[in-house]
């Protein structure tokens, strides 16, 4: 059981890792106001830092669900959506409206109830 | 209903990145039960047994096209696609709006596991539930706020 709770925590942390370099990489590319969006992230160290990150994550998820309750796997990878606020709120920056707080927390309620029927 | 807008946003990128992030996630849902669909039809247990790279090739080629590769293939052509959507609204949504959204594939690879025939799943009261509160949560994400 110990590995495949290892293997969740690497792809949590990885998918992490993955949104927050996309998101970095989008931003250059709209405060840029290149032409091409796929030749201006193709130039980009993050981005491709992003896609292996995003690999990483896709393998050791199909380990945990290989290892893992299907139910459980999914409710705890459910963790990504308050960790992605967290990231918004201290590395980018953002203001979060206390509806958006709200909004994440129905929506954990919910994924919970699906995945758990 | 209306959507937040911050001031360094202007409408026309907004509704475009929300449609970005919608087309990605759609994308992602359809990748899911594609590959899905063609996995359902690769002898998991037989590709287990297989000790040398020369016999799991030959057992691949053997891999019945119409079913199995070409769905896991499709699949995850849509999921290469969805990334770059998802970048295309990452650039005009904030962070802590466009993630959420993600969310909405479980609905929507629950509604298309119950509704299209190969899959046949039931649709019980709580996973309505389920999918009732993640859209409302998806509602109260996009509400306008004074903030």
């Amino acid at each position: 059981m110990l590995p495949a709770y290892f293997a969740l925590g690497i792809s949590i942390v990885l998918t992490v890792v993955s949104q927050t370099l996309q998101k970095k990489v989008a931003d250059d590319f709209a405060r840029a106001g290149a032409a091409s969006a796929l030749s201006f992230y193709f130039r980009r160290i993050a981005f491709w830092l992003a896609m292996a990150a995003l690999g990483g994550a896709m393998l050791s998820w199909l380990f945990v669900l290989s290892a893992m309750e299907v139910s459980r796997a999914y409710s705890l990878l459910s963790i990504n959506y308050v960790l992605m606020l967290l990231v918004s709120r201290f590395i980018f920056k953002e203001t979060i409206p206390s509806n958006r707080w709200l909004g994440v927390l129905a929506l954990l309620g919910g994924i919970l109830l699906i995945v758990r029927s | 209903m209306s959507v937040a807008i911050s001031a360094s946003q202007t409408l026309p990128e907004y509704r475009k990145g929300l449609l970005c992030a919608i087309a990605s996630v759609i994308l992602v849902s359809i990748a899911q039960l594609a590959m899905k669909f063609g996995m359902a039809h690769v002898a998991i247990e037989a590709l287990r047994a297989l000790h040398s790279w020369s016999e799991l090739s030959a057992a691949l080629l053997q891999l019945p096209l119409s079913t199995a590769v070409l769905p896991v293939a499709a699949g995850m052509l849509c999921y290469g696609v969805s990334v770059f959507c998802w970048m295309a609204a990452l650039g005009r949504l904030p962070l802590n709006l466009a993630y959420p959204l993600l969310s909405l594939s479980y609905p929507l690879v629950y509604l298309g596991a119950a509704l299209l025939p190969f899959f046949n799943e039931a649709l019980n009261a709580q996973r309505l539930g389920g999918i009732g509160l993640i859209m409302f949560g998806v509602i109260l994400l996009m509400l306008k706020t004074k903030s």
